[in-house]
């Protein structure tokens, strides 16, 4: 059975043996499988390079497919409803457990395989982790530089007092 | 005869500003003076050439310097920047088969460091997944403030507590006032001017598309200022207490072509001068209210496009003048609503509506303008050629007065539905005032009737 798995090789050349159906939650591998004609009965078939994504990432990567092999997402190209939907709460659970630095990885790889779920699932949690955050730890969390001069900041800060918290 | 006092005209010493000069005379590197215009280019030119390579490697420092200089946001190129002016001076300088290398370390630990760890779209998606704007992730970069400046501003949240600052904010800079697309000042109630409204109403005409009037503070000049916003497509003035004159209105909005929606406002309308209004093309919502006439609405030249109707808090209107708009509309309509009050409608006025709106998705009537006679066999008949009345939703409301609780019964819809009559209809939606007993079997059957179809019936408490 395994000639009917598909083949990717991650970043760290380690090569996955995957299900079609799981590799077609990524937009990107199932427009490359089709264009490419991939046929898996094929041993020979060249392994598919992800050279963005590491092996320890496409791993959780396939799990949280695995797990969505038969959800339904909806096909909605509406960004209030994308921002309105609530997080899946085993996608919740599943990001929670990761440190940080493997969300941020999982979010990348998302966004590079194109798996819009997975990728909304990381950014609201992302979202809701910097939600009570200041500038600065926000700057510290994302390795972000302050180009800001102390005057600039401060006449930002002026200027946008209107939409401060109350 | 010469002035042999004056003294002699000085040669300024001169110096090339270009590549090759800091390497032949070091020492003027640093005073920061030169001169164009000497006449001894030419000599310069022929040490620049002999000094080819080394202006090469001084490049290098340049380029080196570039990189520390260069703005540290993010994203930083992992390609070398390169001079081009720099290389396309020296090129023909160059020895046939030298190789020139730009020293580009891609295990540079200071390009992991200094950038942000996501990529800029990504930041984009994640500051729109907020649940409320916060103006401190404008201060986290410059690239930060361009990306989150309008996020803040397309959809500002105002009360009267902000409503002045935010005045102060876009009067001060224009570019903030641009990038807002939806505006709701429904909170500003009793705090706002009628200079200031107008003066935010110009300010975010640009790109305005959405904007909630306040209750006060609509006068003429807020009017005036409605005529720049050319992108407007939902007008909401259905708070608006003060008078507003229809003509002032109409010629407001005559270059708004992007128009759908629009609510008259409440309270008061003056509605003479009808004939010459213009009606904006791709009009398709219509909130009727305030002091229009039974001629304007018989007269008026309303646009084809119009799909939802509805009314409410229209003293002056009877009974004809609807019947006679429906005998026009009622086809396109899809949604229709008569709200409370309409104090010029009998109690048993809209009892014909659904002979007049074959097309109907949404209804919701009140019931003290129709009777049980509005689902009768005569005036809710079969669609001819076998079509299926598409009426999905239905609101029944009641202003709870006395005698309205037994003018419509659940059996009533019950055999409507049972008659196959409203084929498509899964919700409906009444008012506790109607006074309907939710362990009255009647009631329970029309739950379970609905329940079938997927839908169900609904109560609300107001």
């Amino acid at each position: 059975m395994s000639s009917q798995l598909i083949k990717i090789t991650t970043s760290d050349e380690e090569t996955f043996k995957v299900e079609r159906s799981i590799v077609e939650r990524s937009v990107l591998l199932k427009h490359l499988l089709s264009d490419l004609e991939y046929d898996e009965t094929d041993e020979d078939a060249e392994p598919i390079p992800l050279p963005n994504v590491r092996a320890s990432v496409f791993k959780k990567v396939l799990e949280w497919a695995e797990h969505h092999k038969n959800t339904n997402f909806p096909d909605d190209e509406d960004e209030d409803a994308r921002k309105s939907a609530p997080i899946d709460e085993w996608d919740r659970e599943f990001l929670k457990v990761v440190d940080q630095e493997m969300l941020y990885e999982i979010i990348l790889a998302a966004n590079y395989l194109n798996i819009r779920p997975l990728l909304d699932a990381g950014c609201k949690t992302v979202a809701e982790m910097i939600r009570g955050k200041s500038a600065e730890e926000i700057r510290r969390t994302f390795n972000i530089v302050n180009d800001f001069s102390p005057e600039e900041e401060a006449a930002i800060k002026r200027e946008n007092e209107w939409a401060e918290d109350r | 005869m010469a002035n042999k006092r004056r003294p002699k005209k000085t040669k300024p010493p001169y110096r090339r500003y270009g590549p090759g000069v800091a390497n032949k005379n070091g020492a003027s590197e640093n005073d920061g003076t030169y001169q164009y215009g000497n006449d001894s280019d030419e000599d310069e030119e022929t040490e620049a050439e002999a000094s080819a390579t080394t202006v090469v490697k001084k490049n290098i420092d340049i380029n080196e310097k570039d990189e520390d200089s260069s703005s540290q946001l993010w994203p930083i190129s992992q390609f070398q920047k390169i001079d081009v002016l720099k290389i396309a001076i020296i090129n023909e300088k160059i020895k046939n088969g030298e190789i020139i290398e730009f020293p580009v370390n891609f295990n540079d630990s200071r390009v992991k460091t200094n950038s942000p760890i996501f990529p800029i779209e990504l930041f984009y998606i994640i500051f729109k997944f907020q649940d409320r704007t916060n103006p401190k992730y404008l201060r986290l970069s410059k690239l930060f403030y361009q990306l989150y400046s309008p996020i803040l501003y397309e959809r500002p949240i105002l009360d009267s507590h902000n409503f002045f600052s935010f005045v102060e904010t876009i009067t001060s800079k224009k570019k903030y006032g641009s990038l807002v697309r939806f505006l709701d000042l429904s909170p500003i109630i009793q705090s706002g001017k009628n200079s200031y409204v107008s003066k935010v109403l110009r300010r975010c005409s640009p790109s305005l598309e959405v904007f909630v009037a306040p209750q006060t503070s609509f006068g003429f000049a807020p009017l005036v200022s409605l005529r720049s916003c050319n992108k407007i497509k939902v007008l909401d003035l259905g708070l608006v207490s003060e008078t507003v004159n229809l003509k002032e209105l109409f010629y407001s909005i005559r270059n708004a072509k992007e128009l759908t929606h629009l609510s008259f406002p409440r309270s008061s309308i003056s509605c003479e001068d009808y004939q010459i209004t213009e009606w904006p093309p791709n009009l398709w919502y219509l909130r009727l209210s305030g002091g229009i006439t039974d001629d304007f609405l018989i007269n008026s030249k309303f646009p084809n496009t119009i799909s939802r109707l509805e009314f409410a808090h229209c003293p002056q209107i009877k009974e004809f003048a609807i019947y006679n708009f429906l005998s026009k509309f009622g086809d396109t309509l899809t949604h229709l609503s008569i709200q409370y009050p309409m104090p010029g409608l009998s109690e048993t006025a809209m009892d014909f509506l659904f002979t007049y709106c074959p097309n109907l998705k949404f209804l919701q009537i009140t019931v003290d303008y129709c009777s049980r006679f509005l689902f009768a066999e005569d005036l809710l008949p079969h669609l001819p050629n076998g079509k299926e009345r598409p009426l999905r939703t239905l609101w029944i409301e009641s202003s709870g007065g006395l005698g309205q609780s037994s003018k419509i019964h659940p059996d009533d819809l019950i055999i409507a539905l049972m008659e196959n009559r409203l084929p498509c209809l899964k919700n409906v939606r009444i008012t506790s005032k109607l006074g309907w007993d939710l362990h009255n079997e009647d009631v329970e059957t029309l739950a379970d009737l609905l329940e079938e179809k997927d839908g169900g019936l609904f109560l609300n408490y107001y």
